[in-house]
């Protein structure tokens, strides 16, 4: 089943569920993280887990570089999180082809959550002069999911470079529809 | 993957060694800069569809080597940033196994012919190994240090 859903010129499938649910898995505890680290930024719980540098999760966590933005920081973390953990559940095993923008959106939210985290992972002794050991952590997931997740977004782009060659409508391909006068479906053309 | 991971930990060293050796100005600024990059590219390396981010480190690599005389980096740092440049470019010059085909990679993105077409005759990996050529000067340098070896062994005998 899942040998005759791999892309054309592929030797496995990227969106088969071994694949995909790894990512899901480190999605999820990346969440969880930010989540507990959002709790804090907005004092609903008033003290951080922090077993190797001292204070340095509370000086961090209310910096000024972790309030630059209206909404603490780690609540975009959570939420780029559960969007990764999200966009990367829906679909079938076919969904390089036929959902073609749920996985550009699950390429989107993994490649520059990862490039902010390591942002703010340079920001922490740079500008702060403090580490923190959840923020590391939760930096250390966002860039893991990366190269993984990348296999599937290159079959996407792989299939609508091809739906382009054979001049069809490559923004129909790209919300999963095919044409009316297809004799077979594009995505199964191999 | 041995390559990628022992980048990964010279990435680490760099992002705690300013404390460590108790180093101070251009010389921590760098390593606080380039450490967290140094582990994070090693790290998407690791997967085969994104290999190629190597190269970046091997970039990095020649960054760390350079910066200590750009900036007159002390002498404990300047030896530090020296020997895990050379180390992390070196490291970053390992292809190393490509077991999986993926439609062409990220090139046929760029290509004009169509990807079915390349699929058909997608060369094999031992084919594309031979046109990599940082794996053929590993393996020729391969080759001359077993030489090397046998020709000690001969002597012992």
């Amino acid at each position: 089943m899942q040998e005759k859903n791999r892309p054309p010129g592929w030797s496995y499938n990227p969106s088969s569920w071994p694949q995909r649910l790894p990512l899901i898995g480190v999605a999820l505890i990346g969440f969880a993280i930010a989540t507990y680290l959002t709790l804090f930024q907005i004092r609903v719980i008033g003290d951080v887990w922090e077993p190797f540098f001292g204070e340095g999760s509370r000086a961090v966590l209310t910096s000024q570089v972790a309030r630059a933005l209206p909404i603490p920081d780690a609540s975009l973390g959570a939420f780029a999180y559960l969007l990764d953990a999200v966009a990367g559940v829906i679909g079938g095993t076919r969904r390089w082809a036929t959902m073609p923008w749920m996985v550009i959106l699950f390429g989107m939210a993994v490649g520059p959550l990862g490039i902010v985290s390591l942002f703010l992972v340079i920001a922490q002794p740079l500008l702060i002069g403090h580490w923190c050991t959840l923020c590391l952590l939760s930096a250390l997931i966002s860039v893991v999911m990366i190269g993984p997740a990348m296999d599937e977004l290159l079959a996407t782009l792989q299939y609508l470079k091809r739906v382009s060659l054979q001049g069809r409508s490559v923004w129909r391909a790209f919300w999963g529809g095919r044409d009316r006068n297809e004799a077979k479906p594009l995505s199964k053309a191999a | 993957m041995l390559a990628r991971f022992i980048n990964t930990l010279l990435g680490l060293w760099l992002m705690t060694s300013p404390a460590l050796l108790h180093d101070s100005g251009a010389a921590r600024i760098n390593d606080e800069i380039v450490g967290p990059l140094v582990a994070s590219f090693a790290i998407i390396a690791m997967a085969e569809v994104t290999r190629s981010i190597r190269w970046l480190n091997f970039i990095l690599g020649l960054w760390l080597i350079v910066a200590p005389w750009l900036f007159h980096f002390p002498r404990m740092p300047r030896l530090n940033s020296l020997v895990v440049g050379i180390c992390i470019s070196t490291l970053a010059l390992i292809r190393g196994k490509i077991s999986t085909r993926m439609g062409g990679g990220w090139r046929s993105l760029w290509r004009s012919t169509s990807i079915l077409e390349e699929a058909e005759e997608a060369p094999s990996v031992s084919k594309d190994r031979r046109h990599d050529p940082t794996d053929l000067l590993f393996r020729s340098l391969n080759k001359y240090l077993n030489k090397i070896m046998e020709r000690i062994h001969g002597e012992e005998k």
